[in-house]
């Protein structure tokens, strides 16, 4: 091996400890039986605290989940149609309608927040988990819309006009062919979906009403606390969580490129 | 002949995107140009007010703060983003590596954001360890100021410089630095001559991928910064929710829209100018008659 | 079988400002294996997707079976058309891509089933009924998008370039079985390419574009023998191309022309044509004989010229020879029906005589005086 790669060899490393020393030292310490970040023998008691004590955390899980399914599956159902249409079809102000679906992609997300809440304040709709779902569908149709889109792109449109060709209608072309062909995509797309809306802070921050705290946001009035061991032991839920859901997710996806 | 299916496709998405993206947009755009109410708010009166209130040193202060702070996590990442995607595009694993790198970005982005609290806060781990080995006898400050903004956000967006110049660096044909070792390039030479050039685009996106969510920061240096590091998402949100400075807020929103937009168009337009060169039959493919083979 | 399957009328079409088709007008006949024959860019494929129904005519008519089916939708029409491509669903099992028009249907279990295993038959793809698309040859594929286009028992079925992805040898072997397939079902094929030995091998016509306008409809026999114009002379095998001016008219249907430098030759004057008139002739190159010494005793209305070798290739079953004659390159084809070895042979630089019977030159342009 040349030097070259012995120094990116050694970054990479770095980078890998980068990454993980913090999540380390994070799990390290749920399990500290002291409340500040030093050493006070090993304990089980903030997740007690986590499990029994902390019921306002857990309906902002809650919140977080079922924002998460609902705005994943609109958007999911939105994004979808959208991308089979701009992908296979022309039709007048289709230019236009690429721009306005990219546009929330790269838009910082502050603008998002902040336009949709003064838009809210304008329609006099009460900030709730509603407005919540609103915006969380807006920022989620884009990401749908490229996974969708980039999936269809792998297909001749000839396949479709093969299917008219051998008597399919309309809705026995969506249905037999598009969607089964999208699939991929169309799931994809929606797990990322889930995925961005629970991990929002910034949009929800700005559109949540009162009650209507999801968990990034409850962690963030944890942490203008300062140093909470229970952050820790959730964190470990959650890394656990995700680790499950990410081997399983692996395997989906596996399956379905083998297919 | 078959009717036209498109607009039905698109109508849902057209719909949602109008009502709830490109109007309240239009609202932003429209308030920039009015005038503060006294209680808050906006008066429906014309006026640049929001835009000359942007002269104020304040503003130009956090603007340059905004810009140094995106321009140089966005660099610190791509260097550090460069060797690390080359390791991965050149390693017999790649898939385990790729999601090494992917796994931690799975957690929550405030838990993350709070490790390093926990890490470099008053009563946080690093704190701990240098009272407890006798190096320091007080409490360092390590946190609220545009260091620590800087470091977590080079933390945040590694992975997206990452993963485009992984993509880019593994389509690279790498008998090509051996044909420059062939002619005479000396390793470096071929890296800097041959190998950089060719991933031009994999870097370009890095950059844009990590400079413009920084510009547009919000949440970390809300929690991390300290008056060093006040940065426009910011001011945007105090302008909002504190001052409620509206037409004030919305001028700011407008100037991070605008230089967002114009940067991912230059970036664009780079890119398309490369496909050109590179590529040209993507623009004659799909002609009138598909007669071609 | 009598009456026109398909029949196009003045169909033109435009995309923008380009005329991609000019007022066609084609009867095919039923049962018959149709070509459309041209150069990439030609109409031909513009016209197909017009008769399958995936565009619109710019003006025209559009029949099938003596009834006007512009309206209908390619659902409605009873024609069905093999890809390019093939645009085989790539998450479909053999078998479900040749079923999917009998699903559509709501046809019963079992006679989809029998019907599909009887087209797969058809096409000897038996032993491949449960393997995906990407687990095909190119052949195999092939095979399953004309099965799946014949299921529905079209009245006309369209095949868009459907060799065009498969080597050459391959492309051979199932051109003769496509011509065996057409003589099984005794359906109408239209068949687009772009290769003409492709369409003159199989095709009962063909009808050669260039440029959205249709040359020449005709037998094979027909445009290679009798090519309409110069296009269709050179599009349909290699030929050679001699002009000159009319100078006397034979009472048995010859003309004499005179072409300058190479001399006077002898024509079949199929062309109305009269003194004066230029004219633009040609010869194919198998057609014309070749020896290094002077063939003397010829029939009448033989043309003979005497020029250099500039060239020659060997090709095994026969040479090509360049003959320079007053400084006109003629392409010259000959056979070696006879052992080349004992032939005397022809090489380099010699002079040689090349001679072809007036019967074997066509007029392809005539300018009146």
């Amino acid at each position: 091996m040349n030097s070259k790669r012995g120094f990116s060899s050694v970054v990479f490393t770095l980078v890998v400890l980068f990454f993980y020393l913090p999540l380390v030292i994070l799990i390290l310490f749920s399990f500290n039986h002291s409340k500040t970040m030093s050493w006070g023998g090993l304990s089980f008691r903030w997740y007690e605290e986590l499990f029994f004590h902390s019921r306002t955390l857990w309906n902002s899980v809650f919140n977080s989940v079922i924002v998460a399914l609902s705005s994943g599956l609109i958007s999911t159902i939105v994004g979808t149609l959208g991308a089979v249409g701009i992908s296979w079809y022309d039709f007048r102000g289709k230019r236009m309608l690429q721009v306005a679906g990219f546009l929330p992609l790269i838009l910082p997300e502050i603008i998002i927040g902040v336009s949709l809440l003064i838009f809210f304040a304008g329609i006099k709709l009460k900030l709730s988990l509603f407005t919540v779902f609103l915006a969380h569908t807006t920022f989620n149709i884009p990401f749908v819309l490229l996974m969708v889109t980039a999936r269809l792109e792998e297909f001749d449109f000839s396949i479709v006009e093969a299917a008219y060709d051998l008597g399919a209608r309309e809705i026995d072309a969506l249905l037999r062919i598009i969607i089964p062909l999208a699939f991929p995509g169309i799931l994809s797309g929606f797990l990322i979906a889930v995925t961005l809306s629970l991990e929002d802070f910034v949009i929800t921050f700005f559109v949540a009403g009162p009650g209507a705290s999801t968990l990034p946001l409850h962690v963030y009035s944890m942490i203008r606390f300062g140093v909470s061991p229970v952050i820790n032991a959730l964190s470990v839920v959650i890394i656990a969580a995700t680790a499950v859901l990410a081997l399983s997710a692996g395997n989906v996806f596996k399956y379905i490129v083998r297919k | 002949m078959r009717r036209n299916a498109g607009p039905l496709y698109v109508a849902p998405l057209a719909l949602w995107l109008c009502c709830f993206f490109i109007v309240p947009l239009g609202i932003i755009a429209l308030y920039s140009f009015m005038s503060k109410g006294v209680y808050g708010g906006v008066v429906h009166r014309f006026s640049f007010g929001g835009y000359t209130a942007l002269f104020n040193p304040l503003f130009l202060t956090v603007t340059l703060t905004t810009f140094l702070i995106a321009a140089s996590s966005s660099v610190i990442t791509v260097l550090l983003a460069l060797p690390a995607a080359y390791f991965i595009a050149r390693s017999a694993r790649k898939n385990l590596w790729l999601f090494l790198v992917i796994i931690p970005f799975w957690t929550n982005f405030l838990i993350r954001i709070y490790a390093w609290i926990a890490i470099l806060g008053n009563n946080g781990f690093l704190n701990s360890l240098l009272l407890a080995t006798g190096i320091t006898s007080h409490h360092l400050q390590f946190l609220y100021n545009k260091y620590a903004v800087l470091l977590v956000t080079v933390y945040t967006y590694l992975p997206f410089a990452i993963l485009p110049l992984y993509s880019t660096i593994e389509k690279f044909d790498f008998s090509l630095l051996e044909a420059a070792r062939d002619l005479g390039a000396t390793v470096s030479q071929s890296i800097f001559r041959v190998l950089i050039p060719s991933i031009r685009g994999g870097i370009t996106t890095a950059i844009l991928f990590t400079f413009i969510p920084a510009f547009g920061s919000y949440a970390i240096p809300q929690i991390l910064g300290g008056s060093d590091s006040l940065m426009l998402g910011n001011i945007i949100a105090r302008e909002l929710t504190v001052t409620r400075n509206w037409p004030l807020a919305s001028s700011i929103a407008m100037v991070l829209t605008v230089v967002t937009t114009f940067g991912v168009v230059l970036f664009i337009r780079l890119n398309r100018f490369q496909t050109v060169t590179t590529a040209p039959e993507a623009f004659t493919a799909g002609g009138v008659d598909g007669d071609e083979q | 079988m009598k009456g026109s399957s398909i029949r196009t009328e003045k169909i033109s079409k435009r995309f923008g400002s380009f005329e991609a088709l000019h007022d066609i007008t084609i009867s095919i006949n039923k049962g018959e294996f149709f070509s459309l024959l041209g150069p990439s860019g030609c109409g031909k494929t513009t016209l197909l997707r017009i008769i399958a129904g995936f565009e619109n005519p710019t003006a025209g008519e559009l029949y099938l079976d003596d009834r006007e089916i512009l309206a209908l939708p390619p659902n409605k029409r009873h024609i069905n058309t093999v890809f390019q491509n093939y645009a085989l669903f790539p998450h479909l099992s053999v078998f479900e891509n040749v079923a999917f028009p009998l699903r559509l249907k709501k046809t019963g279990k079992r006679q989809i089933q029998t019907t599909v295993e009887e087209y797969l038959d058809l096409v000897k793809l038996t032993a491949e009924t449960n393997k995906l698309p990407q687990q095909l040859s190119g052949g195999q594929k092939q095979r399953v998008a004309i099965a799946r286009a014949l299921i529905n028992q079209p009245s006309v079925l369209l095949l868009d370039e459907p060799l065009s992805a498969l080597d050459a040898k391959l492309r051979q072997h199932m051109l003769i079985e496509l011509d065996a397939i057409h003589d099984k079902v005794g359906i109408t094929f239209i068949y687009v390419t772009h290769d003409q030995q492709e369409a003159i091998s199989v095709s009962d016509r063909v009808a050669v574009f260039n440029a959205g306008k249709i040359h020449q409809i005709g037998t094979p026999v027909e445009i290679y023998e009798s090519p309409a114009d110069g296009f269709v002379a050179i599009f349909i095998g290699e030929t050679n191309f001699i002009t000159g001016t009319v100078r006397e008219m034979a009472d048995n249907g010859y003309a004499l022309i005179d072409t300058g430098p190479i001399g006077s030759l002898i024509v079949n004057a199929d062309k109305k044509v009269s003194i004066g008139d230029t004219v633009k002739m040609t010869v194919r190159p198998e057609k014309i004989n070749i020896s290094a010494e002077d063939p003397q005793q010829l029939a009448a209305h033989v043309n003979v010229l005497r020029g250099s070798v500039e060239e020659i290739i060997y090709t095994g079953f026969q040479s090509k020879y360049f003959v320079n004659v007053a400084d006109t390159l003629f392409r010259v084809f000959k056979q070696h029906i006879n052992c080349r070895l004992n032939e005397k042979s022809i090489s380099w630089k010699d002079r040689a005589f090349i001679w072809w019977s007036a019967d074997d030159g066509y007029m392809v342009e005539v300018v009146h005086r």
